[in-house]
């Protein structure tokens, strides 16, 4: 299917696309190992150390570039987990509907009353330290409710569609209509909520890394910025110009690449699709 | 009870000794009964009429055949003089006269030598005989080759007319003239029938022409008694899958609908299908029909030599009902409504906007499920479910849509819009490759190239209407319900949708259920004719009835929308158009 | 609120146990100033229901106590004139001042005295109030300024943390009301203290506290007290919001100094040995870390003056085994582990924890690999946990940390069921409130119960008796002997290994006061920091007498 594309949406791929290609590539773009010591504590960049080091002398850059895979695999599994429950749900109750429909729209709007960021912060607490795959799950299981709502209204749209009908007059299966029909149809809505909870993940894992509930040792860009941060000298020299700001900046184009190409993908941002 | 006049049973006569022409064939004929024995060509129906009057004997003649009590089979040369002309006497077809005796003396023939008249009373009594039968008797004293066909048969006619029989056989008796003159001829047959009191027995292949002169009709096929009954019966409400492709196969005012070829070839007597002789032929044969042979039964107020009793029902809906809320406003979009449609058949559904028709074929489809009453497809209740023989079921009966742009997904190419149903039946590759051509060619449509990997918004209405059908046919249904499905298409494409129809209701023996509000169209493919209005069902009947004589306003009214369109004027003309796609 | 302010929020209010100070300074010119200090949610400051030790300070603000320290360390005489002991250090006399008078006008007598201590045995107390009479018996008024206070056992430390910790409070306010720690109506702080609560915002952590005119000292030298919330006290203070500022405990580097000692407008002043992080194994979970020669090998492992050089550029001092720091007058010498990797090799593969191969993690006899979880705290994750996890990574031994919030590393370390645990002590040396070496029985002796941090599963019955004993050993000598005996079994068993201990600032801005110390022991029992209100009352660093401008 062609589409017209915009310059929002170019720009949020070429942002995302750049950090998936650092995040793939990190064991070879990264000069050193992000945990090792690999130089004196807090020396500015240099040759040696582009982005200096931090305060246990560990090399900045190699933080950041293995933080974007951090960043990545997060934002994959707990955006693919949210829309992979948030569609089944949605288009399961799309599809069903009568009593399934209403247990399940019930389900999801006591999802939805519970606000996603405390519970999150919560649960995080709870569990105690986190690592990606554990904040991936949680991020997941909070983003799915969102999109099974949407989907699933989407989902009662397309399932009344004459082709769908007729589908099911060739005596189509369910599992042939979603697959056919249903999925491709609500495809761009589906691609637009994967990279909108993408980046949220994104955000919210380096939220949690930063208020220090994540595991501690993990690599991530939101452990830079909470070892930065928790290190008094950032505030009287100029060590949060090579230390903060880098990790900031990459949390912030990510977040926003993320958050442009949702946009583009938005459904209903193109005319082209609008009759399906 | 007295013995009938004639009496026929376990005929069966083979030629050569591998030559099958009757077998096992049985009637009665009383006095003043008229019958009809029909079929095609090579079905045995001369083969009959000689047995009748005593010209084929065992060897080859098996079985009875009893004339005023006396057994003809195997009777002498004496009995069978006695009875020829007295008691029955043949016109046939091929003209039996020696060409080169003047014809006035072959007639008087019989007159001479079984009745025992003098030469001159004799000619004289041919002359009477010629009149009556509507032949100048000037031309009596010509030579047969001197006649004209119809002359000729006149003659044939006075000559078995002769001796006053009991029981007068007619072979093909308006084959060969022009449609006036048969006509004149039969309607005199008649006359002198009723004047005379004798029994007759039309052989024909000629449907129209024998229906109109007897009352009673026998439908033969290879040698054997397909269909017997009354001929109102039989001819206008066939039975047995062959004299329904018999019927439709012939050129008459009685039907609106277009003709319809019989499929396959007629069988080889030489070599007889076993089981039902009509299987190979036959659409809704099933393996009983290759194993056994059907009895003569009776089924529907005639005899039917059918394992089930002669045509099936596809589809029966009965009292269905169906209402719509749209918030605290209900609408009842169908009330009580029914409808039969059987094999081969095709049955229109008309009405105005608003009627009820979209929502009848989506509820016969399957589609929406009825409030209360049953639809029943093939012997099974069709309900919207996901169960497997639920889904196999619904399979059968398609629904081509009114709108395409909504019944065709915009995301699938037109190949993968074709081969859709394919592709859910589990066929093959190359199956689904080839069926995908077929099918859009079939709709005039390039079943090939880049046209295959078109999407609906690159095509136009009337293409997107061919290939809703053509998809819908590629599912093979039993049964096609389609929702205007020609409202978009200009003349001609509507007419080679039409024979495309046709043709799959031949091959496969489709029903059809055609929605339209377009009398006119809708009278030119079906069979019968319901005519819905707010929801409910105003007149039903055949389609030549309906159209013809439409005895509600609905269908008046709808018949003058179309009678208008029919003489051609820019008014209709753009009437139609403009109505093509309101529903 | 930012993401200090937030931890500190969701750690809860155990955190005040430890995070001592929270800022003061002054303002003005005349020499008597207003004082800008750091705020804080502390509670409503009622001597029942503050929380911990910032909490404490501002109650002590209003409320006196019996004894008070200077910058001496020594114990002056604040309502009590005069104490006596008994031969057998079971009894305490103590003379007030006479005319001393509550906030309301009335006297306070002896009788106000015995109420205190009768009164807070009947109140069930929570381990947030850190001031409270442990081991006192009865207290009777003899005569209107004359009590006498009996013991259940003698204890050496009853002076520091009781006669010079526990708010006197009046009968007449507090014989009425039977829930002490839900009185929370500003009308029932009366006190006798130089200071009065003028307003106080619990949620916004802001107070003011203004001088008590008629004090019985004289007029405080410092007019008011300005408490206000701030994220971050080092900037608050580069900002001029406050006057004085703490360095987080965990210890700071020159980096973050630097720009204040380059300054004249600042000081600073500091304390050493005030906190630490001591790595405590739990020899409870048995295997390895049952085994001394494992834990030994570990200390071997790790280079704590590296450590101390690459995080704090020296502001610190490398953990001892013996547990005291340098500071402590109570230090003996005792067994170092000095850093050598090779012989902490050695030592594993003798103890027959083997390396599979080289760089693979080691393995005990049964095969079980030597892979711990390691638990911490979160706000903030320790700095030296990747160094730590790195140097016994090193040697061939797994850590898998766990950082925590503070309630939680607390509820997890009263349950002693983990493994290894690293966490910030307020202790043992400097000015904090375990500065005492009492500290090396209730941080090792299995006899201590309910105690927040400590070691896990360590019992030394040897150890355990001489800790016992040492507690009421009034004879100085004898009671060194005593505690370096304690020391050489802690470095001997090794149950814990403090890391290091960071050294403890306070920067302030001079033009204001500059007057500033650190209470040698803590003050009021031990708490640690510079806000001892000595200094705000007499505007010098010694003695009773209120400076004038
Ligand atoms: S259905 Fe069977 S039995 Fe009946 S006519 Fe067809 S082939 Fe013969």
């Amino acid at each position: 299917m062609s589409r017209a594309r915009s310059p929002l949406f170019w720009s949020g791929a070429t942002l995302v696309g750049t950090l998936a290609l650092i995040a793939m590539l990190a064991p070879v773009l990264s000069p050193y190992d992000p945990r090792a010591v690999s130089g004196p504590s807090l020396v500015p960049p240099s040759g040696a150390h582009l982005l200096g080091t931090n305060d246990a002398g560990q090399d900045i850059l190699s933080q950041l570039i293995w933080g974007a895979r951090s960043s990545a695999l997060v934002a994959v599994l707990a955006a693919g987990l949210a829309v992979a429950i948030g569609v089944f749900v949605g288009v399961g109750a799309g599809l069903a509907r009568g009593w399934v429909d209403a247990v399940a729209m019930r389900v999801v709007d006591v999802f939805l009353a519970v606000p996603a960021l405390p519970l999150l912060i919560l649960v995080a607490a709870l569990l105690g330290p986190s690592g990606p795959i554990a904040i991936a799950v949680i991020i997941g299981l909070a983003g799915w409710p969102a999109i099974a709502r949407i989907v699933r209204s989407q989902a009662l749209g397309v399932a009344r569609r004459g082709y769908v009908d007729a589908a099911r007059g060739f005596g189509a299966g369910r599992l042939y209509l979603v697959g056919r029909h249903l999925v491709p149809a609500l495809g761009p809505l589906i691609a637009a909520n994967f990279v909108y909870w993408a980046g949220t993940a994104v955000a919210l894992q380096a939220g949690l890394a930063f208020l220090g509930l994540s595991d501690p040792t993990e690599v991530s860009w939101g452990s830079v910025l909470n070892r930065a941060l928790s290190h008094p000298g950032v505030y009287f020299t100029s060590e949060w110009t090579w230390w903060v700001l880098p990790a900031g900046l990459a949390i912030t184009l990510a977040v926003v690449g993320l958050a442009f190409l949702a946009l583009a993908l938005e459904p209903g941002s193109n005319p082209r699709l609008r009759r399906s | 009870m007295t013995a009938p006049l004639l009496e026929v049973s376990d005929l069966s006569v083979r030629f050569g000794g591998d030559v099958d022409a009757l077998r096992g064939v049985g009637f009665a004929l009383d006095r003043e009964e008229s019958l009809a024995v029909v079929g095609e060509s090579g079905a045995g129906k001369s083969t009959l009429a000689h047995c009748i009057v005593g010209l084929i004997q065992p060897p080859e003649a098996a079985g009875s055949v009893r004339l005023n009590g006396e057994e003809l089979i195997g009777a002498s040369a004496a009995t069978l003089r006695s009875v020829r002309w007295r008691l029955v006497a043949i016109a046939l077809q091929g003209a039996p006269f020696n060409p080169v005796v003047p014809v006035i003396d072959q007639v008087a023939e019989p007159l001479r030598e079984h009745g025992g008249l003098s030469s001159s009373r004799a000619r004289r009594r041919a002359d009477d005989l010629a009149r009556e039968s509507l032949l100048d008797p000037a031309l009596l004293r010509r030579f047969p080759h001197q006649l004209a066909g119809g002359e000729r048969r006149k003659a044939t006619l006075a000559m078995a007319l002769a001796l006053d029989p009991a029981v007068v056989i007619l072979d093909e008796p308006a084959a060969g003239l022009d449609p006036a003159t048969g006509r004149e001829l039969l309607d005199r047959v008649h006359e002198l029938r009723r004047a005379r009191g004798f029994s007759l027995i039309a052989i024909s292949h000629d449907l129209p022409a024998v229906a109109r002169l007897c009352e009673r009709t026998i439908v033969l096929y290879a040698g054997e008694v397909a269909e017997a009954g009354p001929t109102e019966h039989v001819i206008g409400r066939p039975a047995h899958p062959y004299t329904w492709a018999l019927v439709n196969s012939y050129p008459v005012t009685s039907t609106t609908k277009d003709l319809r070829p019989i499929r396959g070839e007629p069988p080889d007597p030489r070599a007889v299908p076993s089981g039902c002789p009509f299987h190979p032929r036959c659409t809704q044969s099933e393996t009983i029909c290759r194993d056994r042979h059907p009895p003569l039964e009776r089924s529907g107020g005639r005899l039917v030599a059918c394992h089930f009793g002669g045509l099936k029902v596809l589809l029966s809906a009965t009292l269905v009902h169906k209402a719509f809320h749209s918030g605290s406003r209900r609408l009842d979009a169908l009330q009580a409504v029914s409808l039969t449609v059987r094999e081969g058949e095709s049955v229109g559904v008309v009405g105005p906007s608003g009627s009820g028709k979209t929502t009848l074929a989506r509820v016969i489809a399957g589609d929406l499920s009825p409030d209360r009453g049953e639809v029943i497809l093939e012997g099974e209740r069709l309900a919207r479910s996901w169960r497997r023989d639920a889904r196999a079921l619904s399979r059968r009966v398609q629904l081509v849509r009114q709108d395409p742009w909504d019944a065709l997904s915009p995301r699938l190419t037109v190949a993968e819009l074709v081969r859709e149903p394919l592709d859910i039946a589990g066929a093959g590759d190359q199956q689904r490759r080839s069926a995908v051509r077929a099918r859009l060619e079939s709709v005039g449509l390039p079943g090939y190239g880049t046209f295959l990997e078109a999407r609906v918004h690159e095509l136009s209405g009337g293409q997107l209407q061919r290939i809703a059908l053509a998809r819908a046919i590629a599912a093979r249904p039993k049964l096609l319900v389609a929702d205007e499905p020609t409202s978009m298409l200009d003349a001609s494409e509507q007419a080679r949708l039409l024979v495309v129809l046709r043709e799959l209701q031949v091959e496969m023996g489709l029903g059809l259920v055609l929605v339209s509000h377009d009398l006119a169209l809708v009278r030119k493919v079906t069979d019968r004719i319901v005519v819905l209005d707010a929801g409910r069902v105003a007149e039903e009947g055949s389609s030549a009835a309906v159209s013809g004589r439409p005895r509600s306003l609905a269908a008046r009214r709808l018949m003058e929308a179309a009678r208008a369109f029919a003489v051609g004027d820019e008014r209709g003309a753009s009437e139609r158009a403009s109505g093509g796609g309101t529903n | 609120m930012n993401r200090r302010a937030f931890v500190r929020a969701s750690a809860g209010t155990a955190l005040a146990l430890y995070l001592g100070a929270c800022g003061s300074s002054t303002s003005s010119s005349s020499g008597r100033p207003t004082l800008r200090l750091a705020g804080g949610s502390f509670g409503f400051p009622s001597p029942f229901s503050y929380i911990a030790g910032p909490g404490y300070v501002q109650m002590s603000y209003i409320y006196d106590t019996l004894l008070w320290k200077d910058s001496t360390g020594r114990m002056l005489p604040w309502l009590a004139s005069r104490f006596r002991r008994s031969r057998d250090g079971l009894t305490y006399s103590f003379e007030l001042r006479p005319g001393i008078q509550w906030h309301d006008g009335r006297p306070l007598t002896a009788e106000d005295v015995a109420f205190t201590f009768e009164y807070f045995a009947r109140q069930p107390l929570g381990p947030l109030i850190v001031a409270q009479p442990f081991g006192v018996g009865t207290a009777r008024a003899r005569g209107p300024h004359k009590v006498e206070v009996e013991l259940e056992r003698p204890a050496v430390t009853f002076l520091d943390s009781v006669a010079g910790a526990v708010p006197i409070i009046p009968r007449h306010i507090w014989s009425s009301i039977d829930d002490a720690p839900s009185a929370q109506d500003p009308g029932v702080l009366v006190g006798s203290g130089p200071y009065r609560l003028e307003s106080f915002s619990a949620g916004e952590g802001a107070s003011l506290y203004t001088a008590n005119e008629s004090y019985f000292l004289g007029t405080p030298f410092v007019k008011r007290i300005e408490l206000r919330p701030v994220d971050n006290e080092l900037t608050a203070l580069q900002a001029g919001e406050i006057d004085a500022a703490d360095t987080p405990p965990e210890g700071v580097g020159e980096d973050t100094l630097a720009s204040f000692r380059a300054d004249s407008a600042f000081g600073v002043v500091q304390d050493a040995g005030s906190f630490t992080f001591p790595l405590i194994w739990n020899l409870q979970r048995g295997g390895a870390l049952a085994d001394v020669r494992f834990r030994r090998a570990c200390a071997l492992a790790i280079d704590r003056s590296a450590i101390v050089e690459r995080l704090l550029g020296g502001n610190g001092e490398p953990g001892n085994p013996g547990f005291l720091p340098g500071e402590s007058p109570f230090q003996v010498p005792v067994e170092q582990y000095s850093f050598d990797p090779a012989a902490a090799s050695d030592l594993l593969d003798e103890a027959g924890y083997r390396r599979p191969e080289a760089s693979a993690v080691r393995q005990g006899p049964e095969g079980e690999p030597l892979s711990f979880s390691l638990l911490t705290g979160n706000s903030p994750v320790p700095p030296v946990l990747d160094l730590l996890v790195e140097s016994l990574q090193a040697v061939g031994v797994d850590l898998s940390p766990q950082a925590v919030d503070l309630p939680t590393l607390f509820g997890r370390l009263q349950e002693g069921t983990d493994e290894i645990v690293l966490s910030l002590y307020p202790g043992p040396g400097g000015t904090s409130p375990n500065a005492d070496p009492d500290i090396l029985r209730t941080f090792y002796s299995s006899k201590v119960e309910g105690r927040l941090q400590g070691a896990q599963g360590y019992v030394n019955h040897v150890f355990d008796r001489l800790a016992e004993r040492q507690l009421v050993t009034q004879n100085e000598a004898a009671r060194r002997r005593l505690t370096a005996r304690l020391q050489e079994l802690a470095a001997r068993d090794l149950p814990v290994l403090p890391l290091y201990y960071p050294t403890l600032f306070n920067v302030f801005r001079r033009e204001v006061f500059d007057r500033w110390y650190y209470t040698p022991g803590g003050f009021a029992g031990g708490l640690p920091g510079v806000f001892n209100k000595q200094v705000f009352v007499t505007g010098s660093k010694t003695g009773l007498t209120p400076r004038t401008a």
